[in-house]
């Protein structure tokens, strides 16, 4: 029996570091890349260890012209005033959803997932951000459209409110004499730190992942974020290559070389890789907790 | 039990469709292309465009408009492009009381935001399309370019001088102009490039190479003595074959008319002789390890293939400087050689486009100001070079050098990769790098080209646009393994050649010549 066992945690353990491998082999290879002589990228292709040392992809982004500094910035605004206020949304939103005395409360739950599931499609969602909302060209464009409240999440926190705070702690509450944001503020926040956590980390992941709104609102340089500049690179470049308009190939010069680009992308990922470990101990049980009857 | 099995059938079909909207999503980004066209603006636009017409061309007899443009900005936005602006609409607001807002927006997203322009019927004037992406023929299809024929004899006069007479109405579709071509060669030719020290070392005759049995020779001189160098870099698409064209390749590619065609029958590329010949030859090569081994898949153009020292030469289309360009862009001293004249096809004229949206509120500005883009060389010396002292100072006649303290790097406006994109960029200064009679080597150049007999001709996909796409997945399979050598022809082209047929090539080929002979009677 206990050899079985023993079978099984190594067999476990040679998968899960085989799978572990895989996905750190990527990030050694961008690592690698980003410190390599942009030459040697050309003559050798991509090698696991810099063929030929160089840190001037670096010394691109710090420079003041590469933008990226600037980039940098945008993205930590946005991600920090946007997992914030996607927060607070997203638990008003759900908190009362999970109160049974909610007047209505199955037809807003519907409404909400029904947004999970259909979308309105492209021009029509550009055309009440740009034409109703006005926020083109704005840090908003990277804040409101798609993230600020979606229904998975509120899904998640509902379920997670009405499975692990019993009701019984509210009326105690009120008897107590305490109003509706009191209840809200001093008991229930302190219970669901870890699906606020767990809410929290997955919005600022995608806060500072997402390029697709800056994409379709942003065109000043100035609000671009690092994903949104990344993105922009990749897609000139992918242009050029494919179509091969007049000018090319003065303008593929003038845009970042691959190891600057592998740059870009280092410090893109870093915060995340940076923020990860201090949610992780939240992060199963929220979602775990939340998904029950999910 | 049953209302379990109804749940799971439920929570299946919930998850079913949650995947069908993903996926609508995505396509949902390109398909929109042609989908949403925004007709309430038409009636606007026309009225406006009627009023216009009976004003005069004063400016002071002008009621002041705001034009909207769009220019895609290959590399960095400039950070002064707004003092740039400022300057031109000093300009225009005395030449047409106009002021313009110009929308620099980055190249690899241009089309997508063109499209939601477009679609959600925001306030829009004039933009630039690329020829070579396919979208001018579906877009006029799809009624978001105005017809221009009346504005441009009326207040579009420069501009078919600045284009010539020939070159003008090359855009034209079904007898009717959606488009203005930017002033370029127009034309053409195939040229090859080869690392100059090498060249030296080896005695190599550049004057002698004139055919691709020649490069043949020089490709063996090159792999039997610089064992560390590939003789022949390649990229994707840019090859011998690919390069090496002696046909007009009709819009598409699928379905061409060889040059020295006498019946004016369209026939399909795969199947001539010629792409026969050279797609052998360029396996032949690809088998003597003359060409790089990643020619099918890799995404480094050949000049940065030359400039990393990995290779001796590539295959490029040629221009009078295109190995003067080369040299300067890659740092290595390159010589190059053109093998066969310049050819001047719909296609090549095509290169750029100037167009003007159906959402225009005031579709007669716009073709002032795209007037002025073909013939005021200060507008367009501000577009491409910025402020005269700022940015620049001319230091001949016609050229300019940076202004003091300023490089390409840190140059607050510095579009030199864009300037061909405006109306003539031949008005502009030329940098001190440049030969001072550039334009003068061009036009000698491009007078012994030659026009393609279907010079003038646009495909409209319209009535086979189902077989287009089934085409063009089949072409993207084979493409690059023939093109670059990398699969024997012998053995794959009947593949393919069955493959085209079964995706519906006759019935596209049929309709091509129908449009053709249409386009040919009515010439």
């Amino acid at each position: 029996m206990k050899n079985e066992d023993k079978g099984w945690a190594i067999a476990g353990h040679i998968s899960l570091i085989f799978y572990t491998v895989i996905c750190i082999i990527p990030f050694v290879l961008l690592i690698s890349a980003s410190l390599t002589d942009q030459n040697a990228i050309y003559a050798n292709g991509f090698s696991f260890w810099p063929s030929e040392f160089s840190t001037a992809a670096y010394q691109y982004i710090f420079s003041s012209d590469s933008g990226i500094i600037r980039a940098y910035g945008v993205s930590i605004v946005v991600t920090i005033v946007g997992t914030l206020s996607s927060l607070l949304i997203t638990a008003l939103v759900a908190y009362p959803l999970a109160r049974k005395e909610t007047p209505c409360r199955n037809l807003l739950m519907f409404l909400i997932v029904f947004t999970m599931l259909f979308h309105g499609g492209l021009v029509p969602n550009y055309l009440v951000y740009t034409q109703l909302l006005d926020v083109k060209d704005t840090l908003w464009a990277l804040i409101v459209p798609g993230f600020l409240m979606n229904g998975f999440s509120v899904l998640i926190m509902r379920t997670f409110f009405s499975t692990t705070i019993p009701p019984e702690l509210i009326e105690s509450a009120e008897m107590d004499g305490a109003g509706e944001f009191r209840i809200l503020g001093s008991v229930i926040a302190p219970l669901s730190a870890p699906v606020l956590a767990t809410i929290g980390l997955m919005q600022c992941i995608m806060y500072w992942n997402d390029w697709q709104n800056g994409k379709i609102y942003i065109s000043n340089p100035d609000l671009y974020s690092v994903q949104v500049l990344l993105n922009r690179i990749m897609e000139d470049i992918q242009f050029l290559k494919k179509n091969m308009p007049a000018g090319t190939d003065i303008a593929l010069a003038s845009l970042p070389s691959d190891n600057a680009r592998m740059a870009i992308a280092v410090i893109g990922v870093l915060p995340i890789l940076l923020a990860y470990p201090f949610f992780q101990k939240y992060f199963i049980k929220g979602i775990t907790i939340g998904a029950i009857k999910g | 039990m049953v209302k379990k099995k109804s749940l799971t059938m439920l929570l299946a079909l919930v998850v079913v469709f949650s995947m069908l909207a993903a996926c609508s999503n995505n396509s949902g980004n390109k398909g929109d292309n042609g989908a949403t066209s925004n007709p309430s603006n038409n009636a606007g636009s026309n009225q406006s465009s009627n009023a216009n017409t009976e004003e005069g061309n004063e400016a002071s007899d002008l009621e002041p408009y705001e034009l909207v443009m769009a220019i895609p900005i290959i590399g960095a936005i400039p950070k002064d492009f707004e003092l740039v602006e400022a300057e031109i609409n000093k300009i225009t607001q005395a030449k047409i009381n106009t002021t313009v807002e110009i929308l620099p927006i980055g190249v690899g997203n241009y089309l997508e935001q063109l499209n939601l322009k477009f679609s959600s019927g925001e306030k829009f004037d004039l933009s630039f399309m690329f020829g070579g992406v396919g979208l001018y023929g579906p877009n006029v299809a799809s009624g978001k370019y105005l017809a221009i024929d009346e504005l441009l004899e009326e207040y579009g006069q420069g501009i078919i001088e600045a284009v010539g007479t020939d070159y003008i109405r090359a855009p034209q579709i079904n007898g009717k102009l959606y488009a203005t071509p930017i002033v370029s060669s127009y034309g053409s030719g195939v040229g090859y490039y080869m690392r100059k020290d090498i060249v030296d070392k080896h005695n190599i005759d550049v004057s002698s190479i004139k055919t691709l049995e020649d490069i043949g020779n020089v490709l063996k001189i090159v792999k039997d003595n610089e064992p560390s160098i590939i003789p022949l870099g390649m990229t994707f698409g840019v090859g011998p074959v690919s390069t090496f064209t002696d046909y007009d390749n009709l819009t598409d590619g699928f379905g061409i008319l060889p040059f020295n065609s006498d019946d004016m029958k369209v026939v399909n590329y795969w199947e001539t002789e010629g792409f026969k010949e050279k797609a052998e030859l360029v396996h032949e090569w690809f088998k003597a390890g003359y060409i790089n081994k990643d020619a099918a898949t890799t995404t480094v153009l050949p000049s940065d293939q030359m400039a990393g020292g990995r290779t001796f030469s590539y295959f490029s289309p040629s221009t009078p400087f295109a190995a003067q360009d080369a040299t300067r862009n890659t740092g290595i001293e390159i010589v190059g050689v053109d093998l066969q004249q310049p050819y001047v096809t719909t296609s090549s004229v095509l290169n750029g486009l100037w167009t003007i949206a159906q959402q225009s509120e005031d579709p007669a500005r716009a073709m002032m100001f795209l007037n002025l883009m073909y013939t005021d060389a200060e507008i367009v010396n501000l577009l491409t070079w910025g402020i005269e002292g700022t940015h620049y100072v001319k230091i001949s006649d016609n050229q300019v050098d940076f202004a003091e303290s300023v490089d390409a790097q840190n140059s607050g406006y510095y579009m030199y990769s864009n300037a061909w994109m405006l109306g003539n960029s031949r008005l502009a200064y030329l940098s001190k790098d440049e030969d001072p009679n550039k334009w003068e080597i061009d036009k000698q150049w491009m007078a012994n080209a030659i026009p393609s007999p279907a010079l003038g001709f646009t495909f409209d996909v319209e009535p086979v646009k189902n077989e287009k796409i089934a085409l063009q997945n089949v072409n993207d399979k084979y493409f690059g393994l023939l093109m670059t050598g990398s699969i024997d022809p012998n053995h794959k082209l009947p593949e393919l050649l069955d493959e085209l047929n079964k995706a519906g090539l006759e019935k596209y080929l049929a309709e091509k010549q129908k449009q053709f002979d249409a386009w040919l009677a009515a010439k």
